[in-house]
């Protein structure tokens, strides 16, 4: 009998309470795939080429693995307290029928581990599901078809999983049944408790409200101004003070919503719906704060994550495929092995040295130069007061001996990404920087200057320096990195470094019909897998390729995986506590029944209470969230991408806008509910003979 | 000749099947008049409460009919049930059944919100229902800073405003104390002897019933017994004598009634 009855319990708080179960599920969705992270595709390709972030990323996995527990413990014990709340009735009546308060426990603990089991059961297959796809997608996505996709289970992600969604379920059970094991059976008793109305005088509320706007305001004013980021103690004040503002702003929206009942049309149910909202933000006000502060995290981390990897994930310069060192016979001749014959085209060479200047110590043994900025540097003086201006300054004082690139070398480069070639004289020279070391003002800074006509002196002589700045990496991945180089011709190049050892650099790529027809990835891919064979000294672009899908995925996961938990368990715990509350107001739907409302009418009025209710709380979110974005892109932006700064913070909130969608999708879905419930509460009592 | 308000015509209702059927309602027939103030007692179980249940629409008749001002409401659609529940009938309950997060004038007003009707009524009527009834105080406050007795006649003015052709009450004193239950049967009372109401009113309390001038006693779902107050000789107090003697008499007693 009592199997029966936890049966039929499981089944009917499942059904009654489908959001938090469907909560559940997601939990184990988001466990699983946080941590079977080692073990998809994905991963598993990213650890070839970047194995040390790759192991930092994945040390990082236990601590969201925690975090996320102890957040959805939360979840699940508020949604429970609301659950259990609404039936101490029931366990009242089962107390004066004499059963044992050991003997509920049980019952209680049994239908609560059948629909974790049910959770976890429905939960595992779906995140395997979906971890596979996420690999696949991916994969797709970035070119990585050529691995062959291997289906991927981890047992011990499941083990973990289910250990801790049981550990959480239970704890939160243990604290919640102590509650309802230290009540009277009178109090267990009670009808429902509807919660009283309760009754303020409207200044206290009004003040509330105010000092919660202004704190708001002040949070805002800090955050955006970057006084924020100052130094640990600032930011821990603004977010004290934007999170107090918040709890005030909750605690006296209800007030707030009275002017506004007030100027209403009173057509209709449209006074009893903004009465129910306004009770609904007395009551909950607190949970509304939290919610809106976890919504609001979730925008932040989602917009943020996601833009920076989508915006930096621009091609890094990239020209050159494949880049050896050694000896050109040798190189030559590996290439020409049959297997390789024809994969790679353009063989050409980069010469480079530094040009060692008196006074630096490093090049002792070889023949010191003189090297004069001046010109160069009373040029940048000329420029606009910019915070570009005092970084090249800055990098001035260390460009004293400079890496020098030979021009036909970097003409080939030219030639291999479809540019013009440069035409430079042998008083002339041309600066060139690393990508990596430059951004778009910075560039432009550059430029400027380069176009003031000066000049830079190597052993006496004037070099004119060229009008353009050129960034195209001569190598394929970081063989090499400059700052600062200078571009000279070849009869200048030979004459400097005259009788000294040179780095050579032999750059390939690979064949246009090979990558036309496999694509770039896979092509480079193939062609390094026969280099492997060889001996050959070499680089490929995947590295640099590798680097960046590793900051891409690991941002887009990290990112979407806490913005995914904060905004769930947000949603949840609004929707099951306004649910909740909804059904302690039955008695009151029932009388607009009887008053002569129709049920469409009392659908309405839910629907537009849960819209509001969530407009309220997301709102709110939304709003904070802006200054939230534009504080992270003023305070700790990825170097190299602060001149697409404004780029970031429109597509962050684009991103914030998709988070917007999902919101709608589940206020949808929380609508559909409150009406199923209220159509359920308002059908004609049960029928009594008295 | 007074009008028919209410004509129930050989009403019954049964509940479950062939075996073990129950018959809440046997055969109920009885009109109310218009400005009458009927009463209707009965032992527990006696139906009372299917009755109203079923004038009030919440429950399907098995056999019957209702008719209010000669209209069938077993032929209702959704809308003119909709219509009739809150503006042609006005409903007094035992526990008041005030919206706690409303106010009380928000309580009162909300049928004509629900309905539509125009402000004017609202203008109208409301004053005068609220001196009458004695609640002005109360208007701004909500259901938890009244008293039982303020409670219950905001919800009798919340059933009056929209102008019902009747009221039924359903036990309207069973959760006031004697003297708040006194203020409102003299009130219910000269809202049907000053401004003409119609009342079918369901109670226990013979005191409370003395106010009718009619009673029906119910047995086994149908009226068995009918009492009437000799206007004007009969005093209430005499009135009160014969209840409690017809309760007697029948075989009720205080644990019954």
């Amino acid at each position: 009998m009592f199997f029966d009855m936890i049966r039929r319990n499981s089944k009917r708080n499942r059904a009654e309470n489908s959001i938090f179960f469907g909560s559940l599920v997601a939990a184990v969705v988001l466990f699983y795939l946080i941590l079977s992270l080692e073990s998809q595709n994905v991963m598993q390709f990213l650890y070839t080429m970047e194995s040390d972030a790759v192991d930092r990323l994945l040390s990082l996995v236990p601590v969201l693995y925690a975090f996320s527990l102890f957040l959805i413990f939360f979840l699940v014990y508020f949604a429970g307290k609301y659950q259990l709340e609404c039936r101490s009735r029931e366990f009242g009546i089962y107390l004066m029928l004499g059963m044992k308060r050991r003997r509920l426990f049980g019952i209680l603990m049994a239908e609560d581990m059948w629909n974790s089991i049910l959770a976890l059961l429905a939960g595992l297959p779906l995140s395997v599901f979906l971890s596979e796809m996420a690999s696949l997608i991916t994969s797709r996505l970035a070119g990585l078809g050529i691995l062959g996709h291997q289906p991927s289970f981890s047992l011990k992600a499941a083990l973990w999983t289910a250990a801790g969604f049981f550990g959480v379920k239970i704890l939160a059970f243990l604290i919640l049944s102590g509650r309802i094991a230290g009540q009277e059976i009178s109090s267990l008793m009670e009808e429902g408790p509807e919660e009283k109305h309760r009754v303020e005088s409207s200044l206290y509320p009004s003040l509330r409200l105010l000092a919660g706007l202004l704190l708001l305001l002040a949070a805002y004013g800090t955050a955006i101004a970057g006084a924020a980021w100052a130094n640990i103690l600032t930011m821990a004040l603004t977010v004290t003070v934007g999170t107090g503002g918040t709890f005030l702003l909750f605690s006296g929206l209800g007030k707030g919503l009275e002017s506004f009942l007030n100027k209403r049309c009173k057509k209709g149910l449209s006074t009893f719906t903004y009465r129910q909202l306004q009770e609904h933000v007395f009551l909950k006000h607190r949970s509304m704060a939290v919610a809106s502060l976890l919504i609001l995290l979730a925008l932040v981390c989602f917009a943020y994550g996601i833009a920076v990897g989508w915006v930096s994930k621009g091609d890094e310069g990239h020209v050159v495929d494949f880049t050896f060192t050694g000896e050109e016979e040798h190189i030559r001749r590996e290439l020409a092995a049959p297997e390789l014959n024809g994969m790679l085209t353009g063989l050409s060479r980069v010469r480079v040295s530094m040009l060692y200047t008196e006074g630096d110590t490093q090049g002792a043994e070889r023949k010191a130069h003189t090297f004069g900025t001046a010109q160069l540097t009373e040029a940048v003086g000329r420029l606009k007061d910019t915070e570009e201006k005092q970084k090249l300054i800055n990098n001035l004082q260390y460009f004293t001996s400079p890496y020098v690139i030979s021009l036909s070398g970097y003409n080939a480069i030219q030639k291999m990404a479809g540019k013009d070639t440069i035409d430079l004289k042998d008083d002339e020279t041309a600066l060139y920087t690393d990508v990596d070391f430059s951004d778009d003002r910075y560039k432009e800074a550059v430029e400027d200057v380069c176009r003031m006509d000066t000049y830079l002196s190597i052993d006496g002589e004037q070099y004119k320096v060229s009008g353009t700045l050129y960034t195209d990496n001569f190598v394929a991945d970081r063989l090499i990195t400059i700052d600062l180089g200078l571009i000279v011709t070849d009869t200048v190049f030979d004459r400097l470094f005259a009788g000294e050892q040179t780095s050579v650099y032999w750059n390939a790529s690979v064949q246009k019909e090979l990558v036309e027809e496999k694509g770039l990835l896979q092509a480079v891919m193939q062609v390094n897998s026969l280099l492997k064979k060889t001996d050959l000294e070499y680089e490929t672009y995947l590295q640099g390729l590798g680097r960046q899908m590793f900051y891409n995925v690991a941002s887009a996961y990290v990112s979407l995986y806490l913005a995914a938990i904060f905004l769930m368990i947000a949603n949840t715990v609004i929707s099951v506590q306004y649910l909740m509350q909804q059904k302690k107001s039955g008695r009151r739907y029932r009388m607009l029944m009887m008053l002569g409302s129709d049920s469409k009418a009392v659908c309405r009025s839910s629907d537009t209470q849960i819209r509001w209710y969530f407009a309220l709380t997301v709102g709110t979110a939304a709003i904070s969230s802006i200054f939230g974005i534009g504080s992270l892109f003023g305070g700790i932006l990825p170097s190299g991408l602060e001149s697409r700064a404004g780029q970031l913070f429109w597509t962050a909130l684009l991103m914030a806008g998709l988070l917007g969608i999902v919101e709608y999708v589940y206020i949808t879905i929380v609508m559909r509910a409150g009406r199923r419930h209220i159509l359920e509460m308002v059908h004609p009592p049960k029928e009594r003979t008295d | 000749m007074k009008q028919k308000i209410l004509q129930v015509q050989g009403l019954r209702k049964h509940f479950g099947k062939h075996g073990s059927m129950t018959k809440a309602l046997d055969g109920m027939t009885f009109d109310v008049l218009e400005g009458e103030f009927l009463g209707i007692m009965g032992k527990s179980g006696c139906g009372k409460t299917t009755l109203l249940n079923c004038i009030a629409t919440a429950l399907k008749p098995t056999e019957g009919k209702i008719l209010l001002n000669g209209e069938d409401i077993g032929g209702f659609d959704d809308r003119r049930l909709a219509e009739y529940r809150g503006s042609r009938i006005g409903y007094l309950y035992q526990d008041f059944e005030l919206l706690d997060n409303l106010t009380g004038r928000e309580n009162i007003t909300l049928p004509l919100a629900i309905h539509g009707k125009e402000e004017g009524i609202e203008a109208d009527r409301l004053p005068e229902l609220v001196d009458y009834l004695e609640i002005r105080e109360v208007l701004d406050k909500f259901p938890s800073q009244m008293s039982g007795g303020e409670k219950q006649r905001v919800a009798a003015a919340r059933a009056l405003i929209p102008d019902p052709g009747i009221v039924i009450a359903d036990e309207p004193t069973g959760a006031l104390d004697t003297e708040n239950a006194r203020a409102l049967m003299q009130k219910l009372n000269g809202l049907n002897r000053e401004f003409g109401r119609t009342i079918l009113m369901v109670t226990h309390d013979a005191g409370a019933a003395s106010y009718c001038s009619r009673i029906l006693f119910m047995k086994d779902g149908y009226i068995f017994h009918e009492l009437r107050r000799e206007f004007p000789q009969e005093s209430q107090k005499d009135y009160y004598e014969r209840i409690l003697a017809a309760m007697a008499q029948l075989g009720g007693s205080a644990d019954v009634f």
